[in-house]
């Protein structure tokens, strides 16, 4: 729990640009609420692990999904269901089951397709907001908070001692 | 490029990838050992055992090596085990998300086998065996005991017999009080001769005139007035004893006819007409074949859920606690769980059977293939050979069809009980048993004819009754004992019909033991009932002299009335007035 804040903070608080952070986030959330071992969530872990995203963000933002995928199973498996079984959608889902790759990323399987679109549509907005949020804390609120006597005695503490270490070592950019 | 792009995510990339293949790799044995054991426990609510785990990439083939699932109902017993089981998987349906294993070997299958240590029970299933053991001679005609007490049933007073004398005594009664009521106001005696008296003083008088005979007449026809009137109370009369008798006679019709009708009624309630026709193979046999009929039917209630209930609309399949896969067309379909080829060896207590399968699945409509089973055995009991030939599939609407044919060679068996009663046991002490038959089942309709015969049979028993001591003596002589048992309609509740040739050898013995003692039963209770008619009748002819009295009164008083009222006194008169007329004329003219 503790170095999952420490990644919490250093991802905001690095180098690294708003999009990487967003982009992470928003991949994380995809990760998140889908099954971890299915096609797509390689795909995009080898996305993640490629292209320059924060990858705290990122682990982040797939424990926090990966948590609330229990909650929202149920309408997952909603949008999953209504989708592969819309009469006006079986041309489209016929003709997508005959390639081997949609069945092998199991995207006929009704939670896993659920949690694909719904994993999509979060992560669009999650994406610009997120965005938004992290410009505004990297403007306003940290020098706001870094007035705090109690974010002062914090910053002596040995959280943010193992918070520098981490950083310290880099490779988390 | 650089900007977007960090290189060494490659290798973070394949290292995961290799690190995850590792992890499979080296705990992919021990994951599936512990879910295998956890899902069974989950499922079964006992221990669930295995050994080891062996599981090979190329092929893919995973292997069970000692397999024990605890009997939640008894632990220290298994409900299921194997030494050794092998499922060769298609790894590239298993990657579309389909099971198919292309061969299933399972090696000394066991059923309810004791286990080394008693296994952990995590909780049981409400529902109870029903191994009550009941009385299998309900439906033996025990005749010494069912045939009732005719001391006893001439005391019933729901008789025909006592309730029709009783009738008659009452309709006697009311059409007497009819009768005297008319007795009353019929002319009496001295009415009718003073009706005489007055009718012969007319006559005698002596007229001497027409105008003499003129009154005679008026007076007369004064008379015949209360003979009218007197005659017309004894028609009616006679009309109320006409009536009155046939009444009576109609009540004493029903009260002769009584007798027949109770002795039917008693024949019916005391089932004596269903001795001559008892079905008494079933009555013998009946238990034992719905026992095993019983295992038939427990296999498909346990069966049928899982081919059935695993797919509930057409397409979908797979159901998971987390979804479920959605099926498109296909150009070569097939079936999400498909076993291609099965071989079990099953080792049971009686010998080894073995199970072989073909294309097992529960979507026999995409394929468009049955399933086959063939099960047999050569060593069953000793030299007992089976073969069971069976196909079944399933429509698209879940309906299953199963055709199958089955076989059996000189099964030896030995101490089978047959019946189990204090008042009749029998059991087959030994005995070659062979038959064959078949069952189709079709939408839960189930029909089913088998032909068995069991060979150089030793029966033993024991009796109490004269029937079943006849009933023992009977089948205990008896060396070849030829059964056809039929089942038909529903697969959970079927019509059993067991037949035999021992059958008519049986009525026949039953039906001249039967029939003596029904004869002399009979015979005691007719005797009963006739006597009950004679003294009704008897009682009836009493009154009956009364009412023929009464009849002779009205008849005799009819007659005199007729005969007053025919009676012509002018005659007379008028002769006496011609011979005195003649006699003057006479004299007149010289006479």
């Amino acid at each position: 729990m503790l170095t999952l804040l420490v990644k919490l903070f250093q991802a905001l608080n690095s180098e690294s640009s708003t999009r990487q952070i967003s982009l992470a986030i928003s991949l994380g959330i995809i990760v998140g609420l889908s099954p971890i071992l299915i096609l797509h969530n390689l795909i995009i872990l080898f996305m993640v692990l490629v292209i320059r995203v924060n990858l705290g963000a990122f682990i982040l933002a797939v424990g926090v999904f990966k948590g609330l995928s229990y909650l929202l199973s149920p309408l997952i498996l909603l949008i999953g269901e209504s989708l592969l079984t819309s009469t006006s959608l079986y041309g489209l889902f016929d003709s997508l089951y005959q390639m081997s790759l949609f069945k092998l990323a199991h995207w006929h399987h009704t939670y896993i397709l659920g949690a694909l679109i719904l994993g999509v549509i979060l992560a669009l907005p999650a994406y610009f907001i997120s965005r938004y949020l992290i410009e505004k804390y990297r403007i306003h609120i940290k020098s706001f908070i870094d007035q705090f006597g109690i974010v002062k005695a914090l910053k002596a503490s040995k959280f943010y001692r193992l918070y520098l270490t981490m950083s310290g070592q880099g490779g988390m950019s | 490029m650089k900007r977007f792009i960090r290189w060494q995510g490659f290798i973070g990339f394949f290292s995961i990838i290799i690190l995850l293949m590792a992890f499979i790799f080296l705990f992919a044995d021990s994951l599936v050992k512990a879910g295998i054991e956890k899902s069974g426990e989950w499922y079964l609510g006992a221990e669930v055992n295995v050994e080891d785990i062996e599981l090979n990439f190329s092929p893919l083939s995973l292997t069970v090596i000692g397999f024990q699932a605890t009997d939640p109902e008894k632990p220290s017993h298994n409900m299921v085990s194997f030494t050794e089981a092998t499922a060769g998987i298609e790894l590239w349906q298993y990657l579309l998300g389909k099971i198919h294993i292309s061969d299933l070997t399972i090696a000394q299958l066991e059923l309810g086998n004791k286990r080394q240590s008693e296994g952990a029970v995590y909780f049981t299933s409400d529902s109870k065996g029903n191994d009550e053991t009941t009385d299998t001679t309900m439906g033996l005609p025990s005749l010494d005991t069912s045939l009732p007490s005719v001391d006893d049933l001439l005391k019933d007073s729901n008789l025909e017999t006592v309730k029709q004398a009783q009738l008659l005594q009452g309709t006697y009664k009311s059409e007497q009080e009819k009768l005297v009521a008319i007795q009353d106001s019929l002319p009496s005696k001295e009415k009718l001769a003073g009706y005489k008296k007055q009718v012969m003083a007319l006559t005698n008088i002596k007229v001497k005139s027409l105008d003499d005979i003129e009154k005679v007449t008026k007076d007369f026809n004064e008379l015949k007035k209360q003979f009218v009137a007197d005659k017309k109370i004894v028609n009616s009369a006679k009309a109320q004893l006409q009536k009155s008798k046939d009444v009576l006679t109609a009540q004493i019709q029903r009260l002769k006819n009584a007798p027949q009708a109770d002795w039917q009624s008693i024949e019916k309630k005391y089932s004596l007409q269903k001795i001559d026709a008892a079905d008494l193979a079933h009555i013998l046999f009946g238990e034992q074949a719905r026992e095993y009929l019983g295992y038939a039917e427990l296999a498909y209630e346990k069966l049928s859920p899982m081919l059935t209930g695993a797919s509930a609309t057409p397409k979908v399949d797979n159901t998971r606690d987390k979804g479920k896969f959605i099926y498109f067309s296909e150009q070569l379909p097939q079936p999400s769980v498909l076993i291609k080829n099965a071989y079990i060896s099953v080792a049971l207590a009686q010998g080894e059977l073995v199970i072989e399968g073909k294309d097992l699945t529960h979507q026999h409509w995409i394929n468009e293939q049955q399933s086959v089973v063939n099960v047999h055995s050569s060593n069953l009991q000793g030299k007992g050979e089976f073969a069971l030939d069976m196909m079944f599939s399933l429509n698209e609407q879940q309906v299953i069809k199963i055709n199958s044919n089955w076989q059996l060679d000189n099964l030896s068996v030995a101490d089978v009980a047959i019946q189990k009663s204090s008042a009749f046991s029998l059991s087959l002490d030994s005995g070659l048993v062979s038959g064959k038959g078949k069952f189709e089942l079709l939408a839960q309709q189930i029909k089913s004819v088998n032909d068995i015969s069991i060979n150089k049979a030793d029966f033993a028993g024991k009796a109490s009754s004269s029937l079943t001591k006849m009933f023992l003596d009977t089948i205990t002589s008896t060396d070849n004992l030829a059964l056809t048992i039929s089942a038909t309609g529903i697969v959970t509740s079927p019509e059993l019909s067991i037949s035999s040739p021992l059958d008519n050898q049986l009525k026949g013995a039953v039906q001249k033991l039967v029939s003596k003692k029904l004869a002399s039963f009979k015979d005691q209770v007719n005797t009963g009932l006739n006597e009950k008619l004679a003294s009704a009748l008897g009682n009836s002819k009493s009154d009956g002299k009364a009412l023929v009295n009464l009849e002779n009164l009205i008849n005799g008083a009819d007659g005199s009335l007729t005969d007053l009222l025919n009676a012509d006194i002018t005659k007379g008169h008028k002769k006496q007035l011609e011979d005195k007329l003649k006699k003057k004329l006479g004299n007149l003219f010289g006479g």
